[in-house]
């Protein structure tokens, strides 16, 4: 059985294929389903393992779905003063086997901007495709189910007393069972990951996939690429991997490191935009029961437009543990106490910096230096969720502070906030983005169908194109628009496809 | 886990600044943690590894100073008195962020809490 595997394995190495993807992720996955379903040859390369969740999700201790989810194990810190935890999946399905399937349109400001810059969005076309992906995967608001979710209650709460605009999430998780565990591999089987839409999808399609397959490098001449170099993780063997075209699509912080790597863009990876978290703990003088219920259920958008979002998160102890890094034994035990009193609450903030990609070796180090607007913009959104959480009846709330400062009204947490220095701030990252951003330009790393600069037959087709951040999860987005490019790229090399929302742009 | 000197590192630390916490879990608690933490930051990657040889360095070499042997193999309560002196200090502070993340998470996966409610 393994040696057939292997062999398998080996043949589609060798053989290539009409059309090579790198990448399993959102755009990856979209490309391979796109391109299966146009009738042509395609071969998805992923880097991670095929995880294979069972019947009902997936299952074992959060310790060791993190150590075989996540890239690094989840150590993939953001270089910089406050060093940034950032988190980024590694396995058969990229991202979405780890995040919460939220599944938002791109904003319309967002849109009006790139339009501005010479993006040639066609709203309604845009629209319609989003209505297409929705209903093929099922996007929709969870039940909220009495006794559970509390905590996503009460935020609820505290921001209808202030009057704020709050809205349910929608989210690919049809059937939540509420396990809470969205973060480490859906344990309900409920979240549409890749690794169980999209790729199946394309499988039945008749594409292949290879995983614990590295990439390299591209080998190239002319403006063409030729092959790409892969590693074989199961064999520590390397193969030239021959295809047509190629698809990069290994994220915002991988895809350019590889295209540096392989001397095709000087300037990709040069810029790079994050989404920040600052967590808050916040205790009520109610039992909240907060691992019951799922997350996301509601999200506080008053100041959505100036980048900044509130939601409830994944309350488990694994995953409070980020937060407790820096505790002192004293908090810990308080936590411990207070656990089912206690709720995890996010503060998501859009920077104005962007930070860079740097290459050590064959290994992708992101480098973030806040600047003063960011700090600003943090301590806003920080100031905007003590409001929340306190007009919800918390009692007290730990800030995203690295020395552990708890508060007990929004007074207190707007002095402390106001005391707090660059390097007291505990932040986390899950959302990476615009590393090599389309554009109209000559110094845009791709064009508007994901074309790489320079390149006959190389499209890059993930988070790294987005022309920037977008102040929301950035899944949908980054579906709409690579099932727009692959459905152009499929017509360009043969196969069958839908009217493209970039038409302009051909 | 590897049995380098870097991993004995992080494992003596985790022991040091999880053992107070013992009783929440059990001794085998922070035993994995210290395991679980020396193999995620191994899988982080050479930059982590980078990051952390040298704030072992430097963490060694105060303590041989200080105690007359490496970190690891000083005495557990010297060593315990040592570190906590040291670990508020810039370049400590993060060495112990980076060391405690993922040993809290096992640790917190372990630890006695009720959540059937």
């Amino acid at each position: 059985m393994i040696a057939e595997r292997d062999e398998a394995r080996e043949a589609a190495l060798t053989r290539g294929a009409d059309v090579v993807i790198v990448g399993s992720g959102a755009g990856g996955s979209t490309m391979f389903k796109e391109l299966t379903a146009a009738g042509l040859d395609v071969l998805l390369l992923e880097e991670g393992e095929e995880q294979i969740p069972g019947p009902t999700g997936y299952g074992g201790p959060i310790s060791e779905l993190t150590a075989a989810l996540y890239r690094g194990a989840g150590v993939t810190p953001i270089f910089g003063l406050p060093p940034i935890a950032f988190a980024e999946g590694r396995a058969l399905g990229g991202t979405t086997e780890i995040n919460g399937g939220l599944f938002w349109r791109t904003p319309e400001w967002i849109l009006d901007d790139w339009r501005s810059q010479g993006i040639p969005l066609q709203s309604d076309r845009y629209d319609d495709l989003f209505t297409e992906l929705e209903t093929g995967l099922r996007v929709g608001y969870p039940a909220l189910v009495p006794g559970m979710d509390r905590d996503s209650e009460l935020l609820h709460e505290g921001a209808e007393h202030l009057g704020w605009n709050v809205v349910r999430a929608p989210r690919l998780i049809p059937g939540c069972m509420s396990r809470n565990q969205c973060g480490s591999g859906c344990a309900s089987g409920a979240k549409q990951s890749m690794s169980v839409s999209y790729i199946p999808m394309g499988k039945l399609a008749g594409g292949r996939v290879v995983t614990e397959a590295r990439a390299l490098r591209v080998e190239h001449d002319g403006g063409v690429a030729r092959t790409l170099l892969v590693e074989d993780g199961a064999t520590g063997a390397r193969r030239s991997v021959p295809f047509r075209h190629l698809v990069v699509a290994g994220g915002a912080v991988q895809t350019p490191v590889l295209l540096r790597r392989s001397r095709m863009s000087a300037r990709a990876g040069k810029r790079i935009g994050f989404h920040l978290n600052a967590k808050f703990l916040a205790v009520f003088p109610e039992d909240v029961n907060a691992q019951n219920g799922t997350m996301f259920n509601w999200q506080i958008q008053e100041y959505m437009k100036q980048g900044r979002i509130i939601m409830g998160t994944n309350y488990r102890p694994e995953y409070v543990s980020l937060a407790a890094s820096t505790w002192t034994d004293g908090a810990y035990r308080e936590w411990v106490g207070d656990y089912s009193r206690a709720a995890l609450y996010t503060s998501q903030v859009r920077p104005q910096t962007y930070g860079t990609v740097m290459a050590m070796g064959d290994t992708a180090v992101p480098v973030l230096q806040l600047r003063r607007p960011d700090l600003h913009l943090l301590e806003l959104g920080a100031r905007e969720t003590l409001q929340a959480l306190f007009a919800a009846g918390a009692t007290s709330v730990a800030l995203p502070h690295a020395q552990h400062v708890v508060v007990t009204s929004p007074e207190e947490g707007r002095e402390a906030l106001a005391a707090m220095k660059t390097r007291d701030w505990s932040l986390s990252s899950v959302h990476a983005m615009a590393s090599c951003s389309m554009g109209t330009g000559e110094d845009a790393v791709v064009d508007v169908r994901g074309r790489l600069s320079g390149f006959s037959n190389v499209t890059v087709a993930d988070a790294s194109i987005l022309p920037s951040t977008i102040g929301e999860s950035p899944q949908g987005t980054i579906m709409a628009i690579v099932t727009d490019i692959a459905r152009d790229l499929a017509e360009r090399l043969g196969g069958r496809v839908a009217a493209p929302v970039l038409a302009a742009a051909r | 886990m590897r049995k380098t000197h870097v991993n004995r590192t992080v494992a003596r630390l985790v022991e040091v600044e999880l053992r107070p916490l013992m009783d929440l879990a059990d001794e085998r608690a922070v035993r994995d943690a210290g395991r679980y933490a020396a193999t995620s930051l191994e899988l982080g990657g050479p930059h982590i590894q980078v990051a952390l040889k040298l704030a072992v360095l430097g963490l060694d070499t105060l303590t041989v100073l200080r105690l007359g042997s490496p970190f690891s193999k000083a005495r557990r309560e010297p060593a315990t008195a040592w570190w906590n002196t040291l670990r508020g200090y810039p370049g400590f502070a993060q060495l112990r962020q980076l060391v405690r993340t993922p040993a809290m998470l096992l640790f917190s996966e372990r630890i006695h809490i009720d959540r059937r409610a």
